[in-house]
């Protein structure tokens, strides 16, 4: 591996790594208050200390941010098919699906518990709420941007409505479809968290909320940090999906890369 | 009689006529040419044929059948190869018969071995040349079941040598088979080289100005593009086309 590829490949981690070193000392030379902001290490150890009590927490995040992130998924897949096969129904609905990100989750989440109690319910519609925008956005780009002779091509075939979706349309947004997923999975570990401090028995969310409340700043950079890895870890895990679904697709660029 | 067109007009705006009273007909086994100047609504004459577009006048038949308006009748071969980027070589080529129903793999795989594209069944088109890929557009269209197959212009893109290659190719293909063919091209020597008749069509409004029936015999040659006749039913049809491009 070149110097260079080292560095295309390490760069962030370098940069994050100079980001906690200068944390580090400032806050050793500085003296600041543990409870105002608690230096790196103190975080780590804070984190393998708790390690057990937080592990029950991560497995609900992750289970709901999951369960939420799929509905929300599928949701926002359903609903851009539909907008695209029916254009007359995208016209009145399209502005609505905007209009749906307005609202502040952290007013509509008090509601939807008062609505809907303290169970699984409300936590799976805000996190669907904001993991089905952007799934829906970028397939309805796909199969807005399917090429016009490919097209063609199938409507001189005599191609229905339905082989024109299922056969072009559908497989040419699959791209776009991994570029909303990727988008929608970050979101869905955030959404998972703030449904979690409407109230619940586990989850980085309760966690979070304890620590802050106590004053144990070092547990909320804790959970801050695992917020973070279970967002990027998401986010791989798509990323590799990606790579094997579309492979046509990277194997286009790197031709590419190769000719210039 | 496979198709006839009778008395086809079609305008876009309601106003000017794009094709007026337009007939001609493909036989069983034919190879026809549909010749015109660029822009001559060439490709609306095969959108009407396709089904896409409706004329406002007259009767299009298939087999003594009205098909006016009516979609799926046809075998089509667009200018660009338009092969879905995300299936193999072997995958694009069935397409045409997945759309219409039945597949078949063998004879898939045959035509392709016939193509020189053996090994490229598992490749995806941005790893074939332009060439190839039209072969590969071609062999689509042979394996769509609909009889009468209508190609666009399909070698306008290829540089000239690639072009005289596929034109030989795809005559030793359709040599073998023997589909009716309706074929739309600018090119005079393409179109005498591989046809058995040829319509001549005017610039707006389009109406067939000229029908020239090819003699040469079957299977035909390279040595044939350089002889007398040849050169004078070229003469003949630059003569016919000449008015509709320096009006």
């Amino acid at each position: 591996m070149s110097g260079r590829k080292i560095w295309k490949k390490g760069a962030p981690f370098f940069l994050l790594l100079l980001l906690l070193i200068v944390w580090e000392v400032a806050t050793g030379l500085l003296k600041v208050e543990k409870w105002l902001l608690p230096a790196p290490s103190a975080i780590f150890i804070e984190g393998i200390e708790s390690f057990h009590s937080l592990f029950g927490h991560l497995i609900s995040t992750t289970n709901l941010a999951l369960s939420g992130f799929f509905i929300g998924s599928c949701i926002g897949l359903v609903i851009a098919a539909l907008l695209h096969l029916f254009p007359g129904v995208k016209d009145a609905v399209y502005p609505l699906l905007i209009l749906s990100q307005n609202i502040p989750i952290i007013v509509l989440a008090p509601l939807l518990v008062i609505w809907f109690g303290f169970g699984m319910l409300p936590k799976l519609i805000v996190i669907s709420l904001v993991c089905f925008f952007p799934l829906a956005v970028a397939s309805l780009d796909g199969f807005r941007q399917t090429p016009y002779e490919l097209k063609h091509y199938f409507k001189m075939m005599g191609a229905g409505k339905m082989q024109l979706f299922w056969k072009l349309e559908l497989p040419h947004s699959i791209p776009f479809i991994f570029s909303g997923l990727k988008i929608s999975a970050t979101y869905s570990v955030m959404g998972a968290v703030i449904s979690e401090w409407l109230g619940a028995k586990s989850g980085i969310g309760v966690y979070m909320t304890l620590a802050s409340s106590s004053f144990r700043t070092d547990r909320v950079f804790v959970a801050i940090f695992i917020i973070m890895g279970l967002s990027l870890l998401f986010f791989g895990i798509i990323t590799i999906l990606e790579k094997y679904f579309v492979s046509w697709k990277r194997k286009e660029g790197e031709k590419d890369e190769a000719a210039n | 009689m496979k198709l006839q067109i009778k008395d086809v007009s079609y305008t876009f705006d309601g106003k000017q006529n794009i094709l007026e009273n337009i007939n001609f007909y493909v036989d069983d086994g034919e190879f026809v040419t549909i010749l015109g100047p660029s822009g001559s609504g060439k490709s609306t004459l095969f959108h009407l044929i396709g089904g896409i577009l409706k004329p406002h006048h007259g009767i299009i038949s298939l087999d003594s059948k009205k098909i006016n308006g009516l979609k799926g009748h046809i075998s089509y071969m667009p200018q660009q190869p338009s092969l879905l980027p995300w299936r193999t070589v072997l995958e694009n080529v069935l397409l045409g018969s997945e759309l219409s129903g039945v597949k078949d793999k063998e004879m898939a795989k045959a035509l392709l071995m016939k193509a020189g594209l053996e090994e490229y069944e598992k490749a995806y088109p941005h790893e074939l040349s332009g060439g190839m890929k039209q072969r590969a557009a071609f062999i689509r269209s042979i394996l769509s079941p609909q009889e009468l197959m209508c190609l666009d212009e399909p070698f306008s893109a290829l540089d000239e040598l690639t072009r005289l290659q596929m034109q030989k190719w795809l005559m030793s293909v359709w040599e073998e088979n023997r589909r009716s063919v309706l074929f739309v091209t600018h090119s005079i020597d393409e179109a005498v080289f591989l046809s058995d008749r040829i319509y001549v069509l005017s610039a707006k409004p389009a109406t067939v100005i000229k029908e020239v029936v090819v003699p040469f015999p079957r299977p035909r040659s390279e040595e044939q593009l350089l002889s007398d006749e040849f050169f004078n039913l070229k003469r003949e049809l630059y003569a016919a086309l000449k008015p509709t491009f320096t009006t």
